[in-house]
């Protein structure tokens, strides 16, 4: 690999280009094996893309610059505790929107970090759910019939079907 | 599993990968959600995810408490710098007693004795998972001596075998002061088979036991004092072939005092004094001639200056200490040789009576084993 290239340029999975650093690349391995197969090349004409729209992209790209520092030399606890603040308010976003795509891209792109991250940003916020809030973030029907939802409440006394 | 946003599926993996992050008072709730959540939250394979996950990442004591207003020993849940937080009161129990000892806890279900008198041998044993509210009461002991008996217990799970077994070791107490130490009759209860059955204990008459039992790779283990060569002993008890075995302690200079429990998933022995103390778990080796031998290991030795005293041992490699001047707790990492962070809770160490290191688990005794 050529010490020269030290950003690379990506497509993502609607068409957008996005740069990204080689060391913050370095945090995926799909990410690196697609940085080496270009820079490898005489013509990096070819663009590579990233099965990952743009929207989460941003967020994953912004992501793995933060960490990239630390990952790369290893870091001291100051720095690992402000690391850590500054995960909680990156996780401050809406389910819906845009968390489970996280989750989906950090799987793709094997970012162990991330993954982590974002599982426990979606277990700490369906802590405080109702069944039915659950269900509609998920999008999941009921599917149990009413005797079905009877025996089960029988069996646990605290079980909510809303 | 047919869920997701509007364009996005999240494969069954990973809300597993989600779900075994939450504790299991919510998982419990979670179960109405649809019928493929119900089926994986009730799944071995999910039930032993939550489980490793749990032990790695929230670990818990749970305490006896004396309260000096009504009188009871209430069980709490105490987690290193949060709330403490009170079981709430099973119906069972009210029947049965108060809770007078902590036997043990195994894969997050725990054996807890019940009564109102500590000596009584028919005492009750009772088997709970805290968690999912789960009980099973213990048929009585078989060996009623009608008179004052000391009960030494323990509880754990075998793998191989995949039961969970309480030890019981009695001793009659009314004859001369010298007999006070022997032991009368060992009687197991099994789980799977739902009884008592008395096991062969002779290597063990003399031994005094000075620990709670800790269960590590199926086996159930106490520090002991051997009241004949006058010398300490770890005794192990194998809860598949179920035979008692001794194993020495180790041998160190100038310590006379032992603090007992699990380290890293071993036997640990914790020799101490006013100004030191030294770390040692015990690992299996071969003997030569090919049967089971056991080595003592130093973990970790205090340097001679360390104001800090060994308390109780959490899982992996983590000590609770206490500073020689003043009380407050510190969680002393013994393989970076740092202390953690505080260890607070809402309870004074005073009015905690006994306390086991638990993890919450969805496991169940009716058919969930972890292997």
């Amino acid at each position: 690999m050529s010490s020269s290239v030290e950003a690379i340029t990506v497509l993502s999975s609607d068409g957008d280009e996005f740069k990204i650093t080689v060391s913050a690349a370095k945090l995926s391995k799909p990410l690196n094996w697609m940085l080496e197969d270009v820079c490898f090349s005489d013509d990096c004409d070819e663009v590579p893309t990233i099965e990952v729209n743009s929207k989460t992209l941003v967020k994953v790209i912004e992501y793995c610059e933060k960490h990239a520092p630390r990952a790369n030399s290893g870091a001291s606890d100051s720095d690992a505790e402000e690391l850590k603040k500054w995960d909680i308010e990156f996780m401050k976003m809406d389910v819906k929107d845009i968390l489970f795509h996280i989750l989906m891209a950090a799987n793709y792109l094997h970012m162990e970090g991330l993954y982590d991250l974002a599982c426990q940003t979606a277990a700490d916020l369906m802590k405080g759910m109702t069944v039915s809030q659950i269900r509609k973030i998920f999008h999941i029907k009921n599917d149990f019939s009413s005797e079905e939802q009877e025996q089960l409440r029988r069996q646990h006394p605290g079980c909510s079907f809303d | 599993m047919v869920t997701g946003c509007d364009n996005l599926c999240l494969p069954p993996e990973m809300i597993a990968d989600i779900l075994k992050r939450l504790r299991v008072k919510c998982l419990v709730r979670f179960q109405s959600v649809c019928k493929d959540w119900r089926n994986l939250l009730k799944s071995p394979y999910f039930i032993k995810e939550h489980y490793h996950y749990s032990i790695l990442n929230k670990c818990l004591l749970v305490c006896r408490i004396h309260r000096r207003t009504d009188g009871f020993w209430p069980l709490c849940l105490l987690h290193c710098g949060k709330e403490t937080v009170e079981f709430e009161r099973l119906p069972v129990m009210d029947s049965l007693g108060p809770v007078t000892h902590l036997v043990g806890s195994s894969n997050g279900l725990l054996c807890v004795k019940l009564g109102y008198e500590e000596y009584y041998p028919l005492t009750s044993f009772l088997l709970l998972n805290p968690a999912t509210r789960e009980v099973r009461k213990v048929p009585k002991l078989t060996n009623d001596h009608g008179c004052f008996c000391r009960v030494e217990s323990g509880f754990g799970y075998n793998h191989v075998v995949r039961d969970y077994k309480i030890v019981t070791i009695h001793r009659v107490m009314c004859r001369n002061r010298y007999d006070l130490a022997c032991v009368d009759v060992v009687e197991v209860f099994s789980l799977r088979t739902g009884s008592w059955k008395e096991v062969e204990f002779g290597i063990i008459r003399s031994i005094d036991l000075h620990s709670k039992s800790v269960t590590v790779n199926g086996a159930m283990f106490w520090l002991g004092w051997d009241c004949r060569d006058l010398r300490g002993v770890i005794v192990s008890f194998d809860l598949k072939t179920e035979v008692f075995t001794l194993i020495s302690i180790p041998s160190s200079t100038s310590i006379y005092h032992y603090n007992f429990g699990v380290y890293e998933n071993k036997v640990m022995c914790l020799p101490y004094n006013v100004h030191e103390y030294e770390l040692w778990v015990l690992e299996e080796g071969s003997s030569a001639s090919g049967g089971k031998s056991w080595v003592w290991t130093q973990k970790y030795r205090t340097s001679e200056t360390s104001p800090l005293f060994p308390h109780f041992p959490l899982l992996r490699n983590e000590l609770i200490c206490y500073h020689a001047k003043g009380d407050s707790g510190l969680l002393f990492n013994t393989t970076t040789n740092s202390k953690l962070k505080k260890f607070t809770s809402s309870l004074s160490d005073s009015s905690i009576v006994d306390k086991l290191v638990y993890v919450e688990s969805l496991v169940s005794m009716c058919d969930t084993y972890i292997e």
